[in-house]
């Protein structure tokens, strides 16, 4: 197989493939860590990686969470078959995960979703959904504009009729 | 570029530009908006537009709603031909299989939803219950009841052992969900009045798979005077905290019988959760009016 200059060949066999964040960060990561991107791991199959793969809408300070997040899982497949190994993995990889989401500010979540979102990259796109629906859960409307600075563009008419049409959600 | 995206290339994130959660596109909100609950889904309806819009998709209650709900609840087929209507409207199926029971089954069975977690709720006529001496007409009249929900309950005309089963299958409750069982019944018109059933000598058991994982001493008519008359002649029972029926407000009372856990309805597998009533003295009875007995999640 001819080797680009894109496609240094690892102590761990596969090839590594070169990620080019919106600021023009480059990230260097074996295949099977890129690949845990649906969308990644189709334009590997597609075979169009040899020269970087530009990501314009994912940030540099973001791509580098998700290179962290996917260098960490990218384990889980190929420790699966060893038991012992698995488990003690498994509690790191949940630590790891519950420090990554838990610290994060609203606006580097939102695009931290966002890339998970574009790079297709199931467990982290539901994980971050998780952190976001924990901090809606149980809030009123007010409470929630304020956690998110949303505005509220109902008028008070609209806003009373949507109350009065899910009222039981409202009586506690 | 895609929305969110924050500038060209250049100096990232500024004022102003800030990343926000109406900068998630709406399928992505929706996932977020599965993720709690139906009531707080309601309540973010009234957070602003685009919060309502995600919180009464398609892609929000389809997640709230049992996977075979369609099995309970055939879509509407006006709501499915009115084109704009067509994206909202398993909200409004959720919430009419929350409020309004449904026959399955034939009729054999109503079925609805536990509004906070979707999770189904079952109840057994009278008719699909096994009741002691139900082949003849000396112990048990069938006949219809202006407060139920069936076309017939039964009536206890006179007997002297009294047990009543209700099964159903384990697979058939939500699962990772507690349930719990009750008898909901009534007692006969003053006139016919109602007897046997005041002492605390009852029992209650729930199974899962053959396993009793619940059982329970209880009263269906509390009376401290009957039950002295009963500890005059003897009959013990007495000293053991006992479980009172609770008013509902659709006239009827219920008695809890039992709970059993998520872990014991699937540890069940492909048997049923049995839950029963008995009246261990043999004496005379009668008056009970049985409804049916109700599976509900435990909330």
């Amino acid at each position: 197989m001819a080797a680009a200059a894109a496609e240094a060949t690892t102590d761990g066999g596969g090839k590594m493939i070169i990620l080019i964040s919106a600021d023009g960060k480059r990230f260097e990561v074996t295949e099977a860590v890129a690949s845990q991107s649906q969308l990644i791991s189709n334009m590997i199959e597609d075979d169009c990686t040899e020269n970087g793969v530009r990501l314009p809408n994912v940030d540099g300070d973001i791509l580098t969470m998700v290179v962290d997040y996917c260098n960490m899982h990218a384990g889980d497949a190929a420790a699966a078959g060893d038991t012992m190994k698995a488990s003690s993995t498994e509690e790191e990889l949940k630590k790891f995960d519950a420090e990554l989401v838990q610290a994060l500010e609203n606006p580097v979540l939102f695009k931290l979703i966002l890339a998970a979102n574009f790079l297709n990259i199931k467990s982290l796109l539901d994980m971050t959904c998780q952190r976001v629906a924990d901090m809606m859960s149980g809030k009123t409307p007010e409470q929630m504009r304020e956690t998110f600075s949303i505005e509220n563009d109902f008028t008070p008419e609209e806003e009373a009729a949507i109350r009065q049409e899910n009222a039981w959600a409202f009586d506690d | 570029m895609a929305s969110g995206g924050g500038g060209g290339g250049g100096e990232a994130v500024e004022e102003g530009t800030t990343t926000r959660v109406g900068d998630l596109p709406e399928a992505c909100l929706a996932d977020v908006i599965a993720l709690t609950s139906p009531r707080d889904a309601c309540r973010l309806a009234a957070v602003s537009p685009s919060f309502r819009a995600a919180s009464e998709s398609d892609a929000v209650w389809d997640r709230f709603l049992p996977p075979d709900y369609r099995a309970i609840a055939p879509l509407p087929p006006a709501a499915a031909a009115a084109g704009g209507g067509k994206m909202r409207m398993k909200k409004g199926v959720y919430l009419g299989l929350c409020d309004k029971p449904v026959p399955v089954d034939d009729g054999s069975m109503m079925v609805w939803l536990e509004k906070e977690s979707g999770a189904k709720c079952f109840a057994l006529p009278a008719r699909k219950l096994s009741l002691p001496w139900e082949d003849g007409e000396f112990s048990w009249r069938w006949t219809p009841h202006p407060l139920s929900r069936f076309e017939e309950v039964a009536q206890l005309v006179d007997c002297t052992c009294l047990d009543i089963y209700g099964r159903l299958p384990a697979a058939a409750l939500t699962p990772a969900t507690p349930y719990a069982a009750y008898l909901v019944f009534g007692t006969a018109a003053a006139a016919e009045g109602h007897r046997g059933l005041s002492f605390p000598d009852q029992e209650t058991t729930v199974s899962a798979g053959g396993r009793v994982v619940a059982r329970h001493a209880v009263c269906l008519r509390p009376d401290d005077a009957e039950a002295r008359k009963f500890r005059g002649v003897g009959l013990a029972g007495a000293g053991v905290p006992v479980r009172r029926p609770a008013r509902r407000g659709d006239g009827w009372s219920e008695m809890e019988l039992g709970r059993v856990a998520a872990d014991e309805v699937a540890g069940a597998g492909g048997d049923d959760v049995v839950a029963s009533f008995e009246v261990l003295g043999w004496y005379p009875k009668r008056g009970l009016v049985v409804e049916c007995m109700e599976f509900r999640p435990v909330v």
